[in-house]
């Protein structure tokens, strides 16, 4: 069950509560520990079709919790704010790519099977991130390829179009669009120091003297 | 398939056939170098420790297999728990690795039954991949043995430069001294490529000449292609990536290393 990504997902926004209020976080889990308000949690989630990629912040009603919320982010400082917008993009991506994908590629799993897997794992895999990380990425992209030009003014808005305008090329054209499309490998240390360090074995020699 | 070369062009190598869906290949490296420079180029440096924390097998635990050591008896490799996936592409195809580790250097000092442990290991997963590609250090020893019973294919990066083209005929002298002593094993050279040209006019243009004779008396194919000099490369491996995803790598450096790979590809009926 851990493995699951919804697992995941409470997780990460458990750690984002506890990040940036202590107190909330407390009473929070106060009251998660109540078997009532876990019931009422299960039927809200539950009565829950489908989450769009772009729609969960609207559905996030201003409500006592998050009001409280507000009060503690209001003292971070810029570059706090930024990374803290950085992790609650993730979270919405990790989450849309959890739940569900559009309904134009559901559509097609009946009528083209290989191509709606084909453009399911490039919906996803541009959600996560991996593929073509920055709008100027989709926009570059669509235009080496011929494709529409990219109107969206973020690279969240710009997924779906991009991905509905290769539904109407057949399997071969897709893939021959998708040709050298590299996936973005997770940032990485390569630094000559690090790797001096693995070399040298500095962290055992350490170890050792200790 | 499987054939030995050097780090950055057997890195460039597999995302080429890979990462294009003209090809969709499912590629392993076998990291047989001491150095480890693919593994360092494919993995980063916080995989490639955790892979070292975590006691995961290595090139070195293969060859090192069948030694007892005073802690416990020899242990048995499973050939799974080696690889390592890099990346896995839209389409499905990926490239694993089977990382290396500076001890294999200690194989060189003790290298007794250890050639044939590559060939039998890999014989056990070789059905997974469509083409595996073994870098290994040059210097003849028991990690080119070892490479070359593991091979169907020999392909030799050349520096178009005076001393590196001399490294040539004894490379395949080598070769040539491995066929004779395991007849039963079918190795062939796929052929002599110029790695790194620059087109440096007069020097670089002698030496390629003197290859090119050289081949031709020998019946050794060169390749028409060349993979160029290009400062993408080192920057390549410093970003994790391949020539054709490095930032600001010249389409013209590219188109270059991809007719190598397309004609690479042609060379051994990929």
């Amino acid at each position: 069950m851990t493995n699951q990504p919804e697992f995941e997902l409470l997780i990460e926004i458990a750690k984002l509560l506890k990040k940036h209020s202590p107190e909330f976080s407390k009473s929070l889990a106060e009251l998660l520990s109540s078997p009532k308000f876990i019931e009422h949690l299960v039927s809200v989630l539950s009565s829950t079709n489908t989450i769009s990629s772009t729609g969960i912040t609207q559905q996030i009603k201003p409500t006592t919790s998050n009001q409280r919320l507000k009060k503690p982010r209001s003292s971070l400082t810029k570059k706090a704010k930024t990374s803290q917008k950085k992790e609650s993009q993730s979270a919405k991506s990790g989450l849309s790519a959890s739940v569900s994908y559009p309904l134009f590629l559901k559509e097609l799993e009946t009528t083209d099977p290989e191509k709606s897997a084909l453009l399911i794992k490039l919906y996803y895999s541009l959600i996560n991130k991996t593929l073509l990380p920055t709008l100027q990425d989709i926009r570059n992209f669509a235009s080496d390829t011929g494709l529409s030009t990219i109107k969206a003014t973020s690279r969240n808005k710009a997924i779906i179009p991009f991905v509905r305008d290769l539904l109407s090329l057949n399997i071969e054209q897709l893939k021959t669009k998708l040709d050298g499309l590299m996936p973005v490998l997770p940032e990485d240390d390569r630094s000559l120091e690090a790797w001096a360090n693995i070399i040298l074995d500095k962290e055992r020699q350490t170890k050792q003297e200790d | 398939m499987r054939l030995p070369c050097k780090s950055t062009l057997t890195v460039n190598l597999a995302w080429h056939f890979a990462a294009y869906t003209h090809w969709a290949k499912n590629i392993l490296v076998v990291d047989l170098d001491p150095q480890f420079n693919a593994s360092q180029y494919l993995l980063g440096v916080s995989k490639y420790k955790t892979i070292l924390n975590q006691g995961k097998p290595t090139t070195w635990d293969i060859l090192e297999q069948n030694t007892r050591t005073p802690t416990g008896l020899s242990r048995i490799i499973d050939p799974h728990k080696l690889i390592h996936n890099v990346v896995t592409f839209v389409t499905g195809s990926k490239i694993d690795l089977v990382p290396s580790r500076l001890e294999l250097a200690f194989s060189l000092k003790n290298p007794a039954q250890k050639e044939k442990q590559l060939s039998k290991i890999l014989a056990k997963i070789e059905n997974s991949y469509d083409l595996i590609l073994i870098d290994c250090a040059p210097t003849e020893s028991v990690l080119t043995t070892a490479a070359y019973l593991a091979s169907d294919y020999l392909l030799v990066p050349v520096k178009p430069e005076y001393l590196a083209a001399i490294g040539l005929p004894l490379l395949v002298n080598s070769m040539n001294d491995f066929k004779n002593e395991n007849e039963e094993h079918n190795l062939s050279l796929a052929g002599v490529v110029f790695n790194a040209a620059e087109n440096y006019y007069p020097e670089e243009q002698l030496s390629k000449n003197m290859v090119r004779d050289l081949a031709s008396k020998q019946g050794w194919y060169v390749f028409q292609a060349e993979v160029p000099y290009s400062k993408s490369f080192p920057k390549g491996a410093r970003e994790g990536k391949p020539i054709i995803n490095t930032s600001y790598a010249r389409t013209v450096q590219k188109a270059r290393f991809m007719n190598f790979a397309e004609e690479f590809a042609k060379r051994i009926s990929l």
